[in-house]
């Protein structure tokens, strides 16, 4: 079988598999923070500060995600001809080796396929796409520690000012050299950052044409993962409405009115809501302080909550950590930008706090349920 | 092949001898492998959620092979045949990036959002967003394509 190109060649997997080999590394690290901040029983949570920490994980982990789709196909592309070596390995290291590409290139297609379908909301596959994809990280990272065992000498080799190449492709043959080659590939992975990356960082948001979302998109200018209408809070009646303050760590169960959250001292905090899926959103919250709350209940100075929503089902609790619950920007917000909450931003409250993934950023928010 | 590490073209040849570093990497990288599946495996008890996933693992890398790679390098090796020497390379250039900006596109193209009832997800007009960033790219290309011929006639003369 014939593969005509010149740019097939140990150099141009090197520089690629060096590349892919850091953004997966990033996307790896910054995607099992975001899982294990997500897991509500878990033993990890972010600390509070510094402020704007899972902003930049969880932006960094899709955007290097997304970043790496045209790398990793570049790269498959350059060594696609291995794929028919015969015979198949010489040596049970080799077979080791080989044997590792099966999870190690499944593992990063299927990373980067669930991951862009995902923030689509298009999710054609059967099994839950946290557990799959958190489980396709490490089998994908497992599968990239092995191919580093074997390639790391040819990598350097091949990276080497003036080595000798050695070429998998077949023969020269015009069209893209390698230098061109990876300028376009790098320039490719550069354009898709630029036209994404604004659904998280907002100073590019009006170049976000290719990402799902836009910061400014939304009800009172940011956008909503769950509708009010999806959990049945369209029209929370505010005169019935009480938030509980109780549980075992509160000396002093409360059922605060609106008016009576309205009536104590408001604190104002720009904080980010951010998403998993990617797109980030920082606006200007006006409420109450958590930390005031549980002092007005009297709860312990270390105490922790559990947050709960006034719907039922997923998504219905988060918890609350001593650290976020006592930061001074931990908010039961009634108000966003001066105006209060869109039912769909959570009417009548709803919690906001550094570091938080937007699950646990709870709308609608009916209980505090002090530990 | 018998030949040398150093030589030009091969497969066999490129291969490196496999010494301690690799089977501590090995062992490191099994390992965590295995950590990967003993997850999924706790995680989901369902038979045929497992099996589901195991069958886009593999699936995954049996669509690249037998139809991405083909298709991509069948539309390679026609623009080869196709494209003059001289034009080639920003051409190529141009249907590598349009090929990525459509896979990221056709997503939202294709509205996949739109059962959702949230209008805040996808809601620009892909159509026109998508030929904007192709615009781009066709610019970059065509800028790379003059640039070329202008340096090649300027050598000539």
């Amino acid at each position: 079988m014939r593969f005509p190109s010149s740019v097939r060649d140990e150099r141009t997997a090197a520089v690629l598999g060096s590349a892919l080999g850091i953004t997966f590394t990033v996307c790896f690290v910054t995607g099992v923070v975001s899982h294990l901040v997500q897991d509500s029983a878990g033993w990890f949570h972010l600390p509070a500060r510094p402020a704007g920490l899972y902003h930049w994980t969880q932006g960094l982990h899709i955007a290097t995600g997304l970043a790496s789709i045209p790398l990793l196909l570049a790269k498959l592309w350059a060594v696609i001809p291995k794929l028919f070596e015969w015979p198949p390995f010489s040596s049970v290291a080799h077979f080791v080796e080989r044997l590792a590409l099966v999870p190690l290139v499944g593992g990063a297609l299927l990373l980067l396929f669930t991951g862009l379908a995902n923030i689509n909301i298009w999710r054609p596959w059967g099994f839950s796409f946290r557990s799959g994809h958190y489980a396709a990280a490490w089998i994908a990272i497992g599968g990239l520690i092995v191919h580093v065992g074997a390639k790391w000498s040819t990598t350097r080799r091949a990276m080497r000012r003036g080595a000798r190449i050695v070429s998998v492709g077949d023969a020269p043959s015009g069209g893209l050299d390698r230098r061109s080659f990876l300028f376009t590939i790098f320039g490719v992975s550069g354009l898709v950052t630029l036209f994404t990356a604004g659904q998280t960082y907002a100073p590019l948001r009006k170049l976000a044409l290719l990402a799902p979302r836009r910061p400014d998109v939304g009800p009172q200018g940011f956008p909503v993962n769950r509708l009010a209408s999806s959990v049945g809070l369209e029209h929370v009646d505010v005169a019935a409405y009480r938030l509980l303050i109780d549980g075992p760590g509160v000396a002093r169960p409360l059922a605060l009115h609106y008016a009576d959250l309205r009536a104590m001292p408001q604190h104002s905090a720009r904080i980010p809501i951010t998403c998993v899926e990617g797109w980030s959103t920082t606006q200007t919250w006006t409420g109450v302080r958590v930390r005031d709350l549980l002092a007005l209940a009297g709860a312990r100075p270390e105490a922790s909550a559990t947050v709960h929503a006034l719907h039922r089902g997923r998504l219905r609790s988060a918890p609350l950590s001593a650290d976020h619950a006592h930061d001074r920007d931990a908010l039961l917000a009634l108000d966003v930008n001066g105006e209060p909450l869109h039912a769909d931003h959570g009417f009548p409250l709803r919690l906001v706090g550094h570091n938080r993934p937007g699950v646990h950023q709870t709308k609608w928010v009916g209980r505090l349920e002090v530990h | 092949m018998r030949g040398e590490p150093s030589a030009t073209r091969g497969y066999g040849a490129a291969h490196e001898p496999h010494g301690r570093r690799f089977w501590i990497m090995a062992s490191i990288g099994f390992t965590t492998i295995g950590f990967g599946v003993r997850e999924y495996l706790l995680a989901t008890p369902d038979l045929d959620r497992r099996v589901n996933f195991v069958a886009f693992l593999v699936g995954a890398d049996l669509v690249h092979d037998l139809v991405v790679a083909p298709v991509v390098c069948g539309l390679g090796a026609l623009a080869a045949r196709l494209l003059p020497s001289r034009t080639r390379a920003p051409i190529e250039a141009g249907l590598i990036a349009s090929g990525v900006v459509l896979v990221l596109a056709v997503l939202p193209l294709r509205a996949t959002a739109a059962r959702t009832n949230n209008p805040t997800i996808q809601p620009l007009d892909y159509a026109s967003a998508t030929l904007t960033v192709l615009s781009v790219v066709w610019l970059i290309s065509a800028a790379w394509l003059i640039i070329g011929l202008l340096r090649r006639s300027r050598e000539l003369a």
